[in-house]
């Protein structure tokens, strides 16, 4: 650590100004976030803080990332590549870029997009603020950019390559129109996106009084240094895992399409203070659910990143000593015009499970278990009898559900936590309160409830599972849709680790008047009628450990919580209770763990170490 | 007659301020007795009266009104020490609670790294176990989906009163619009077991969203009895010892309210501790002709930020506290992780990190000498001369610098090859930035300009760094006050009886039904008037404040503007428009004056005006040199400046001295870099201003 900290110093920043500045930049990225998550009208951005801010340097390095939705912020540098690839270093102060094309900003699906404001101090380009985020709609054949089915990614919605919306100040009032004129909302997205822009200048400001107060070139120097520290601080990690390869890998439902999974594979070859991630063994590009190349990357980062020390600096530096063979036309890097709505989710889950189960091998002791998959139809429709004030039309609403609430999965020492979302959320995903969702839209949720035994078992056990019910009270004749394009899980469940179960696989139905059940897929869209209810249950995160070394006086609360039954208890994890369900009997406990076989992980399904 | 006490009581010590008619001003301290707080209240009440020569008795026979503020219910909550709490809800949302109701990113407790999940999420205020369902349904126009099985109510309630839940919780949804079924439940539960605690959600907070209304409901339920035995168990106790004056207590909201209302409303004393503070800093701006304050307390682990602006202190709408939401409406404080015992550390990536981690009371910073061997804020004060070893306290309690040497050296300095001094320094320079970086945030969420406002620098850390935070702020004027050690106890003499109201109206701006906001508006006055009446006020002393919740068509968060005074017109209500508007360009820089806006709330605050204390007028003394007691070496600038020290209780008015120089008082000192300059008010307060 001394040794690591006297290279700062040796950058020739002195370590007070170097810590003050840092803590501001962090201060002033967050702020950015903060603000448009309160202001935004995309319903994702402001309830899911599907988010994330970055400050990079003038060569396009993250100095620092915001504590936001992961999958938005370490891809920056992706992005800026692009924008370099446009316009070779042509900004001027004022400029305000909008850009979301995957297959040149390289980031997830159409629906988030890259807002970018090159920063100034005194006509010296000092770097870049981006924000990138799910904006209320891109266009396409369907609102939400997550509808399986397109044809090509110019069926998917709008492309939109680097472009300069505000030059220098001024807003380019043509090309906004255009774009404008092809997306649902666009008072929603025209509002926002002025107000990121209004966010991001208070910021240059901010940073331009740091400039004034400690001189351009020493905080020119002071991102130079933190994004050292950052490499500094993985390659310390990365040489804590042995040396290796290790290997991952993660599956999805099936391709939207054919009727087949489509598998995530990796190696990750640890030699000295590197890391490859080697995704070759990857399946080749199918339709629907590509990952572009930096949602690529970042997902890996993330699995990684969920493992290692809490202090690493999350920038372009942490970055640095990671390298990816990504094979051209797999889904981990596909070929234009191939799709990728479903990116962030399906096969970017699988690519943050398979990176972190693969390292967790290298560390059971850091190892996490997988967490439940993302599980979330979400509701399409017109409302005839709502006017919308913005457009003086019929309401069209896009909302989210409720069935994505599984949670994490174990860490050693800790439980999943419940509710939690899905794994690149990072618990940042909240439910809006039903109360504003009934008044929303047109559904009443009867249930929204704990599932009982859709753990996955553990010394420490995943979060419990989830079930949501709700009924559709559409007027007749509106337009009623639920899309599952965001949601996967019915096939391949989430992994339990070092000897961990593995949660059960995820269900969603619908269910007709006449009380018949129909499944519904993930990567599907369907009407669903007046009167008719959709269930969805999702299971909870994997397990860490084996569940028969679980410590009985949990497994008595998750009895008396409801989160296991007596049976469940006694066959998984070896507990026998009284007759009131929950006192431990300690003696015939100690008779069961005996004679259970090693571990009944295996009475779950899904893969098991 | 003619005395006005406060006393609060605080985590570690009960702090009380007793002024007389003269505005002469005493201050004592007792411990805290957290089994049983009235006990510590009345002995710092003793010492009061000891101190002005008085038996106990007389003293309160002599008393006009007793302020008191207390931390019990928040600490009641942060130690999960309250009663054994079950909940009813509606069928299929019983664990809804269990769910999460804040990102991760908020949880300020949690782990601080996005990716850590070795911790356990926020647990709720009762177990899973005791939360239990009815059939029932209402939707969100009112409407009973399914009318309330009443033998289930029976059954739950049986359940939880043989599991020993003292106090439920009734948390339906929809109950904002329509809590019929809620009422109902808790006749049922006062059928059935008489001597259980009721809580109704739609009572507590009668707005829509589940969440915030069932949190803050738990909350209020949880708080209920403590706060209820000791607000009767006070009252009792002061009466029985000679007291027949008004007893007041201060709310979250930083007004204040009679025994009999908090009893109705025990859970607006959750945040009373800190609430009064900004009050005080508001009336000594005021004094100085500042209606926008900046009022900070920095005391051992945490530096508090509280801000009034145009003459009012700026309250919020919804707290985290603990992992769960409060939703009533408290004073704005927002707490950094930065006090005097604040722990520096360098961090893996060789970056000084100063806090939030602190070495509290106990073992303290290492000069304290109580076995803390991480350097804390404290000890770089002691090492760099602010703080005099011999005069920590007055001179209670001797510090060794040898300790706070040691400590900064081997976790400071020998990691970033530093040297002891500039290390120690570096700590300050952190501490200092992380201080005016949190305040800056305080001030840009709300759209306010640092330039705009004065700084009120209290608690007993504060003014040791309150210049360099000016500065940082860039703020122009510095207020320290004479009070500052007791700075919320002493505050809570300024603080206004004020009650608050809110009720969900939705509407679009365009189509808004005026007569059904005034009537809501009408409904809540009545509710004010009524209850300031029963407090005691008279009609001409109440003053009303109405504000719309508002937001953009399409927004999912709402911003607060207020209306003009008296009925709701077509006319107010475009002013109150024409403020969201103002509001949202200052907070996001961005506003569209033609876009459709809605209305979400609608909120009332009652509030009456009380006469402040008048403060006792210093002697003009403009000699500052009488009052020099002696000089010592402390760092400024990079190097070590032979600096004076003055006693600060022999400085009169109208006294100025220019840095750098130290002014000691027995429980804080002020250090004043060079070039900076203090006077002395009329009032014995300091104030320093920035050249600009």
């Amino acid at each position: 650590m001394a040794q690591n900290s006297r290279q700062s110093s040796a950058a020739n920043i002195d370590p007070i100004t170097f810590s003050v500045v840092w803590n501001k930049l962090e201060y002033l990225t967050a702020q950015i976030g903060e603000k448009i998550l309160y202001s935004t009208q995309s319903f994702v951005t402001a309830l899911a803080r599907d988010l994330g801010q970055t400050i990079l340097d003038a060569r396009g390095k993250i100095v620092v990332a915001a504590t936001a939705a992961p999958i938005h912020t370490l891809v920056a540098e992706e992005a800026i590549k692009g924008l370099e690839a446009t316009f070779h270093g042509d900004y001027q102060p004022g400029d305000f870029i909008v850009a979301n094309d995957p297959y040149i900003v390289r980031g997830g699906h159409l629906p988030d997009w890259n807002f970018i404001r090159p920063m100034f101090f005194e006509g010296e380009h000092l770097g870049f603020l981006q924000a990138k985020t799910h904006v209320s709609d891109t266009g396409g054949f369907l609102p939400g950019g997550y509808g399986a089915g397109a044809y090509d990614i110019i069926a998917e919605g709008l492309n939109i390559p680097p472009l300069k919306i505000i030059r220098a100040g001024e807003l380019q009032r043509e090309l906004w129109d255009l774009i404008l004129r092809n997306v649902r909302m666009p008072t929603e997205l025209d509002m926002d996106t002025r107000l990121i822009n209004g966010c991001m200048a208070q910021a240059e400001e901010q940073i331009a009084a740091l400039c004034r107060k400690y001189g351009v070139e020493t905080i020119k120097a002071c991102m130079a240094g933190i994004i050292a520290a950052g490499e500094r601080a993985m390659r310390a990690e990365i040489a804590r895992i042995p040396d290796g390869h290790y290997h991952g890998e993660s599956t999805t439902d099936w391709d939207g399409h054919t009727d087949r999974p489509v598998h995530v594979r990796v190696e990750a070859i640890v030699a000295g203070d590197e890391l490859t991630f080697d995704f070759s063994a990857s399946d080749a590009q199918a339709t629907f659910v590509n990952c572009p190349v930096g949602a690529t990357i970042t997902s890996a980062m993330v699995g990684l990143f969920y493992l290692v020390d809490a202090s690493v600096p999350k920038n372009g530096g942490a970055l640095n000593p990671i390298h990816f063979v990504l094979p051209e036309g797999s889904v981990v890097n596909p070929r234009y015009p191939a799709t990728v709505g479903a990116s962030q989710i399906s096969v970017g889950t699988q690519i943050v499970e398979a990176c972190m189960l693969a390292i967790g091998r290298a560390l059971p002791e850091r190892a996490m278990a997988a967490w439940s998959r993302h599980l979330c139809p979400i509701n399409i429709g017109t409302q005839p009898d709502v006017i919308d004030p913005r457009t003086d039309h019929p309401r069209n609403y896009f909302t989210e559900t409720f069935g994505s609430d599984g949670g994490s999965g174990a860490v050693k020492g800790f439980d999943g936590w419940l509710g939690a979302g899905f794994q690149s959320a990072c618990a940042n995903l909240v439910r809006p309160n039903v109360e504003h969702f009934e008044s929303s839209s047109p559904y009443l949720v009867t249930h929204y409830e704990v599932l009982q035994d859709w753990e996955g078992a553990g010394q420490y056990r995943g979060s419990p599972g989830s079930y949501v019910r709700f009924v559709t009270r559409t007027l007749p004749g509106a337009m009623s849709l639920l899309m599952t394009g965001n949601s996967d899980g019915q096939r391949s469940a989430p992994a339990g680790v070092a000897g961990g179960g593995s949660g059960p696989c995820a269900e969603m139905e619908i269910i007709g008047t006449d009380g018949a059940h129909r499944v519904l897929r993930t990567f599907v869209t369907e009407p669903i009628r007046p009167g008719e209810a959709c269930e969805a249950r999702n299971p909870g995160g994997g397990g860490w450990g084996d569940p028969l070394r679980r410590d009985p006086a949990r497994v008595s609360e998750d009895l008396r919580n409801g989160f296991v039954s007596v049976a469940r208890a006694r066959e998984v994890y070896g507990v026998i209770v009284t007759a009131d369900g929950y006192t431990i009997d300690a003696a015939a406990t100690a008779r069961q763990r005996e004679a259970l076989p090693i571990s009944q992980c295996s009475l779950t399904p899904g893969p098991v170490e | 007659m003619g005395f006005r006490i406060s006393v609060d009581s605080g985590g570690t010590f009960t702090d009380g301020v007793l002024i007389d008619l003269q505005g002469e001003a005493l201050m004592r301290k007792a411990h805290t007795t957290p089994r049983d707080p009235t006990v510590g209240t009345l002995e710092c009440l003793r010492r009061l009266a000891e101190a002005r020569g008085l038996e106990l008795r007389a003293l309160l026979g002599a008393t006009d009104t007793i302020v008191i503020g207390t931390t019990m219910a928040t600490n009641v909550v942060a130690t999960h020490m309250g009663p054994r709490l079950g909940t009813i809800a509606t069928r299929g949302y019983r664990l809804r609670m269990a769910f999460p109701q804040i990102a991760k990113a908020e949880w300020k407790e949690g782990p601080a790294d996005g990716y850590d999940f070795r911790a356990d999420p926020p647990q709720p205020l009762t177990p899973y176990h005791l939360m239990t369902e009815v059939t029932e349904r209402i939707d969100f126009r009112g409407a009973v989906v399914t009318p309330l099985d009443e033998d289930d109510v029976r059954r739950a309630v049986g359940f939880l009163v043989a599991q020993g839940v003292t106090t439920i919780a009734v948390t339906l949804l929809h109950s904002a619009v329509n809590p019929a079924h809620e009422r109902r439940i808790g006749e049922l539960i006062a059928a059935a077991s008489p001597g259980t605690c009721v809580t109704l959600s739609s009572t507590v907070l009668p707005v829509s969203g589940e969440t915030e209304r069932w949190s803050t409901a738990m909350f209020s339920a949880y708080v209920a009895p403590v706060v209820t035995a000791f607000v009767t168990r006070i009252g009792g106790l002061l009466e029985s010892e000679g007291f027949h004056g008004q007893l007041l207590f201060i709310q979250s909201n930083g007004g204040t309210a009679t025994p009999e209302i908090v009893r109705e409303n025990p859970a607006m004393l959750l945040l009373s501790g800190p609430a009064a503070g900004p009050s005080l800093g508001l009336a000594l701006g005021l004094a100085h002709g500042f209606r926008n304050v900046l009022s900070v307390d920095m005391g051992g682990t945490s530096f508090d930020v509280g801000v009034a602006h145009d003459g009012v202190v700026d309250t919020v709408r919804q707290q985290v506290i603990d992992g769960k939401k409060f939703a009533l409406p408290c004073v704005d404080v927002s707490a950094i992780g930065a006090g005097g015992g604040s722990i520096a550390q360098v961090d893996a990536a060789g970056r000084l990190q100063v806090g939030p981690r602190s070495a509290g009371a106990s073992p303290g910073p290492a000069c304290y000498d109580q076995g803390g061997t991480e350097p804390t804020v404290t000890d770089a004060s002691v090492v760099l001369g602010y703080i005099d070893p011999e005069f920590f306290l007055g001179g209670a309690t001797r510090l060794r610098r040898d300790l706070a040497e040691a400590a900064i050296q081997e976790r400071v300095a020998a990691p970033l090859g530093l040297t002891l001094h500039a290390a120690a320094a570096a700590i300050h320079e952190v501490i200092n930035s992380n201080m005016a970086s949190g305040t800056d945030v305080a001030f840009a969420k709300r759209g306010y300009d640092p330039r705009d406002f004065a700084l009120c620098a209290a608690g007993g850390a504060a003014a040791v760094h309150a210049v360099r935070i000016m500065e940082e702020l860039r703020i122009g004027t510095l207020i320290i006050p004479k009070v500052a050690p007791t700075y919320c106890a002493y505050g809570m003499l300024f603080c206004d009886l004020k009650h608050d109201w809110q009720r969900s109206y939705y509407s679009e701006t365009a189509k808004a039904d005026l007569a059904r906001i005034n009537a809501l508006f009408d409904e809540m006055e009545g509710l004010a008037r009524t209850t300031l009446t029963r407090e005691g006020v008279a009609a001409g002393d109440m003053l009303i404040r109405r504000s719309l919740d508002m937001r953009y068509y399409g927004q999912f968060r709402d911003r607060n503007a207020p209306v003009p005074a008296g009925p709701v017109s077509a006319a107010s209500l475009q002013e109150a428009v024409a403020a969201f508007h103002r509001v949202h360009e200052q907070t996001v820089g961005y506003a569209d004056a033609s876009y459709p806006t809605e209305i979400v709330r609608l909120h009332l605050t009652g509030r009456a005006v009380t006469r402040p204390p008048q403060l006792r007028r210093l002697p003009p003394g403009g000699d500052a040199a009488a009052a020099r007691k002696g000089a010592r070496a402390a760092w400024f600038q990079g190097r070590f400046v032979d600096t004076p020290v003055f006693d600060g209780d022999r400085l009169g008015a109208g006294a100025a001295i220019t840095g750098p120089a130290i002014i000691e008082e027995a429980f804080t000192t002020f250090v004043l870099p060079p070039g900076t300059t203090a006077r002395v008010d009329g009032h014995g307060n300091y104030v320093t201003v920035r050249e600009a």
